[in-house]
C-alpha cells in the first residue's frame, strides 16, 4: 500500500502535435492548432474552426501497422498510449499487475454517424464494421490487449471530465493494491455528432475561441488522446524511472444544477477544487498554475471563474486556458491537460492562452499571454467539467 | 471495512420493486426480445419532469429512489452508474436527425440527453447530491467496475454510503442493429440456441444502496467484486478460488452464472458450489451488457428472503440458510466479473 502516487511518463496526440516536444513547441512558438478542418466530412467545414489531428486515418494507422477501417477514436488512443507504454521500461519477468482505464465521451461514434447514413433509410442497410466499434469500451480493450495491460480494464465516461475521473480511478486503484502500474487518460475524436450538437446549443465559436475573455461567444471542437503512466514511488523505484511529478489531489463532485450549464457561483467546481486542496494538503497560495477547463462559453468561464475567486481571491495563481491550442477534446481533455500540467512542473514553464484582450466583467481574474519559462513551478490544479455537472479537480505536485 | 446492502430498487423484464414479491416472477415467455415492465412513474417523478426524460432516465431515476426509499434515506453521498450503451434513445434520435436533415436545423435536446453520464447526472439532480458522481462504460463489466468503484470508496472510508446501479435499455434500432451483429438468439443467425433464454435480448435497471453500516433493511454483505479480462478459463477459475479463499471461503451455497444456456462452460458452478449448478439469472432478464446488476439483485434477494424464485428452470436444492452466493458474468468469453454477496 501507497500514499504517493507518481506520473512517470506522458503520451499525447491533439492538434498541436503529435508527441510531447511538437505539442511544446506549438506553446513556444504561440501556434494554435485550430483552424479549418481536413478531415471531418461536415457541411459546417468552411464555417468552425477545428482542433482537428493533423494525420488522416490512413497516415494514424500507417503509423502502427493496424486497420484504417477502426474508428479515429481507437487510432488516437493508441497513438497516445503506446507513446506513454513506451515510456515503461521492460517488464519482461516482473510480476507487476497492470491496468488501462480510458476516458472517452462519444466513443465510436466518428464511424456510427457513417453507418447511419444509410441505416436511417433502412434497417438492414449500413456496413456492420463501421458500427461494431460505437461502445466507448471498443477503444479502450483494443489498446489495452494491444499493450498488454489486461489485469484491468475499464473506461469512464462523465463528458468533459471523463479522462481526469480515469487518471484519479488509477491513482486509486495503485493506493488499494489492486495494481502496480497504470496507464489512464482518455480519447476522443472529432464527430459530426459533436460538433452539431453543441452547434445546435450555440456554444460553438465560428472563430478562434477566446476563453477568460470578456469577448468569448463558445468553444472550438478538437479531438485528441493522452494518457498517463501512474505508479507508486516504490514500483518507480524498482523500475528506476524518474517522475514527472506527483498527483498530490484530486476530488470529484457534482455541481448537480441542470444538465447542460453549471451554477452561477460554480458550487461543484469550488467543491472539486476545494478538496482536491484539501487531499493535497496544499494551501491555495501553493498553488503556482492552474489550467482552467475554460471552455470558452459564456456559462463555463463565468462558473469556474467565480469558483476560482472563492478560493484563491486575492491572490491569484498564474492561469490559462490552453483550449485556445488544442480546442476542447472533450473526454480527452483532463488527461490532455493532466499531461501539459506535468510538463509545467517538470520544466518549470506556464503555456499561455492563445488570444486574451479583455478582462470578464465581475471577476479578477487574468490568463497568462505568453508561454513562460525558468520558472518554479511546484503544484498545478487542473480542472475539467462536464455536461451533467460532472467536476473533477487533479493536483500535480514537484517529488523533492 | 464491511459494505452492506441497504436498498435495492430494479425495474427488469420480469417484474419491478413493489410489483409481487421477487420469488414468485414468471420467466418472461418473449420469442426474441425482453422489455421492461415499467412502473407508473409518476408515483417517483414530478409529471413535469417525466415529459423532458426518455425511457432509460426515468428507469434509472426510479429504480435509484426504489433503493433509497427501501434505506429510508432520502439522498446518498455519492453516485455512480455502468452503462455500457447508455442513453440509446437519444443518441439515436440525434443521428437520424443529423442524417434526415444534414446537419441543419436541429434541435439540442436529444443532444443533451445523449451522454452516458445523463443518467448518473439526472440521478443526482433528483437526490440532490452534490458529492462524487461517476459513470463507467466498459462493456460487460460497466455495471462490476461501478461497484468496485463503490466496494473501494466505502474502504477508503471517503464516503459512508454511495448509490451504485446497472442499466441499458435496448430500442428498437440497437436491437435491430444488435441482432445483425449476432448478440442474440434468434432467427437471423443460424444455431439451435431458438430454445435459449438466456441469449435473449434484454435491459433493465437495478439499483443499490450501499452503506458502511448495517441497517435493519440490509439484504446483504457485499464480500468482493472483481473482473477478469482477456484470460483463459483457468484464470477465471484460480481468480474465483483466491477470492473465495480471502474471504474464508472454500465454497458457497450457490452459484448464479450469466453465462448463455444452462451449462457451466467455464465450470464455476460444479468447482465452488455447494449445490453443483448455477441459477441463470438471465432467464429472467435477458442479455443486456449490465446484466449483472440484476443477478446481484438475485443473490440479494436470496439470501434475504431465504427463498429461490420459484420459476427456475433448473432444479436447484438450496440449504435452508444460505450464506454465500458466487455471482460470475460473462458476455463471449473477453470479460468476466465476479461478485461475493454474504448473509448479513
Amino acid at each position: 500500500m501507497t500514499d504517493t502516487v507518481l506520473l512517470t511518463g506522458l503520451g499525447i496526440i491533439s492538434a498541436i502535435g503529435t508527441n510531447v516536444p511538437e505539442s511544446i513547441d506549438s506553446f513556444r512558438k504561440h501556434r494554435s492548432g485550430i483552424g479549418p478542418c481536413r478531415y471531418l466530412g461536415t457541411i459546417h467545414k468552411n464555417i468552425f474552426p477545428l482542433g482537428e489531428v493533423k494525420l488522416s486515418n490512413k497516415e494514424l494507422a500507417v503509423m502502427h501497422d493496424i486497420d484504417p477501417g477502426l474508428s479515429r477514436t481507437i487510432l488516437l488512443s493508441y497513438h497516445a498510449a503506446k507513446a506513454a507504454f513506451d515510456t515503461i521500461p521492460d517488464l519482461a519477468g516482473l510480476d507487476y499487475k497492470k491496468g488501462f482505464i480510458s476516458g472517452s465521451s462519444v466513443g465510436g461514434m466518428d464511424r456510427t454517424e457513417l453507418f447511419f447514413e444509410d441505416f436511417t433509410k433502412d434497417k438492414f442497410s449500413g456496413d456492420l464494421h463501421d458500427v461494431m466499434n460505437h461502445d466507448c469500451g471498443k477503444p479502450t480493450d483494443f489498446v489495452a490487449e494491444k499493450l498488454g495491460f489486461t489485469d484491468f480494464v475499464s473506461t469512464l465516461s462523465t463528458a468533459c471530465s471523463s479522462s481526469a475521473n480515469s487518471i484519479m480511478l488509477g491513482s486509486r486503484l495503485i493506493k488499494a493494491g489492486k495494481l502496480d502500474i497504470v496507464i489512464a487518460g482518455g480519447v476522443d475524436s472529432l464527430t459530426k455528432f459533436t460538433l452539431n450538437g453543441f452547434n445546435s446549443l450555440m456554444i460553438v465559436d465560428k472563430e478562434q475561441c477566446r476563453p477568460l475573455d470578456e469577448s468569448r461567444v463558445g468553444l472550438n471542437l478538437g479531438e485528441g488522446a493522452a494518457y498517463v503512466v501512474l505508479m507508486s514511488d516504490k514500483v518507480a523505484g524498482d523500475l528506476a524511472v524518474s517522475p514527472y511529478c506527483s498527483l498530490s489531489g484530486y476530488a470529484n463532485s457534482n455541481d448537480s444544477f441542470h444538465q447542460t450549464a453549471l451554477s452561477n457561483e460554480g458550487n461543484g467546481p469550488f467543491l472539486a477544487m476545494e478538496a482536491a486542496l484539501r487531499m493535497s494538503k496544499l494551501t491555495p497560495g501553493q498553488i503556482d498554475y492552474i489550467n482552467m477547463h475554460g471552455t470558452g462559453t459564456q456559462n463555463n468561464d463565468m462558473a469556474e471563474g467565480k469558483a476560482v475567486e472563492r478560493i484563491f481571491h486575492p491572490d491569484y495563481p498564474k492561469l490559462s486556458s490552453t483550449k485556445s491550442f488544442t480546442g476542447h477534446t472533450l473526454g480527452a481533455s483532463g488527461a490532455v491537460e493532466a499531461v501539459f500540467s506535468a510538463i509545467a512542473i517538470k520544466d518549470g514553464v506556464v503555456f499561455p492562452n492563445f488570444k486574451y484582450e479583455n478582462q470578464m466583467s465581475d471577476l479578477n481574474i487574468v490568463p497568462v499571454t505568453k508561454f513562460t519559462e525558468n520558472l518554479k513551478i511546484e503544484n498545478v490544479l487542473s480542472n475539467s467539467f462536464g455536461f451533467g455537472g460532472n467536476c473533477t479537480s487533479l493536483i500535480f505536485s514537484k517529488v523533492n | 471495512m464491511a459494505v452492506y446492502i441497504n436498498g435495492l430498487g430494479i425495474i427488469s423484464p420480469s417484474g419491478f420493486s413493489g410489483s409481487e414479491t421477487f420469488s414468485d416472477w414468471e420467466i418472461p415467455q418473449v420469442d426474441s426480445r425482453m422489455k421492461c415492465i415499467e412502473p407508473e412513474y409518476g408515483s417517483f417523478i414530478e409529471v413535469k419532469a417525466i415529459r423532458r426524460m426518455s425511457r432509460i432516465i426515468k428507469m434509472g431515476v426510479s429504480s435509484s429512489l426504489m433503493a433509497l426509499k427501501e434505506a429510508k434515506v432520502e439522498s446518498p453521498e455519492a453516485v455512480i452508474v455502468g452503462t455500457a450503451l447508455g442513453c440509446l434513445e437519444d443518441t439515436v434520435s440525434f443521428l437520424n436527425k443529423l442524417v434526415i436533415n444534414k446537419e441543419e436545423l436541429l434541435n439540442p435536446t436529444a443532444f443533451i440527453h445523449s451522454t452516458h453520464n445523463t443518467i448518473a447526472s439526472q440521478i443526482a439532480l433528483n437526490v440532490k447530491c452534490m458529492g462524487y458522481n461517476s459513470t463507467y462504460v466498459h462493456r460487460n463489466i460497466s455495471f462490476e467496475t461501478a461497484l468496485l468503484d463503490a466496494f473501494l470508496m466505502l474502504n477508503e472510508k471517503s464516503v459512508g454510503t454511495v448509490l451504485v446501479g446497472g442499466i441499458d435499455e435496448l430500442t428498437d434500432e440497437s436491437f435491430v442493429i444488435l441482432q445483425r451483429l449476432g448478440y442474440y438468439a434468434n432467427k437471423l443467425n443460424s444455431g439451435n440456441r431458438d430454445d435459449d433464454r438466456s441469449m435473449t435480448a434484454g435491459e433493465g435497471s437495478a439499483f443499490f444502496f450501499l452503506s458502511n453500516e448495517i441497517m435493519e433493511t440490509s439484504y446483504a454483505r457485499l464480500a468482493d467484486v472483481c473482473s477478469v479480462s482477456f484470460s483463459s478459463k483457468e484464470k477465471v477459475l484460480e481468480t474465483a478460488k483466491r477470492m473465495l479463499n480471502e474471504n474464508g471461503l472454500d465454497k458457497v451455497d450457490l452459484v448464479l452464472s450469466g453465462s448463455p444456456g444452462s451449462t457451466d462452460p467455464y465450470g464455476i458452478a460444479s468447482a465452488f458450489s455447494k449445490a453443483q449448478a448455477a441459477i441463470h439469472f438471465k432467464e429472467f432478464c435477458g442479455e443486456y451488457p449490465t446484466a449483472g446488476a440484476f443477478g446481484m439483485y438475485v443473490g440479494a434477494s436470496i439470501l434475504q428472503q431465504k427463498k429461490l424464485p420459484a420459476n427456475l428452470n433448473a432444479v436447484i436444492s438450496m440449504p435452508a440458510e444460505p450464506r454465500h452466493i458466487l455471482i460470475h458474468n460473462n458476455f463471449r468469453e473477453v470479460h468476466h466479473s465476479l461478485i461475493l454477496l454474504s448473509a448479513c
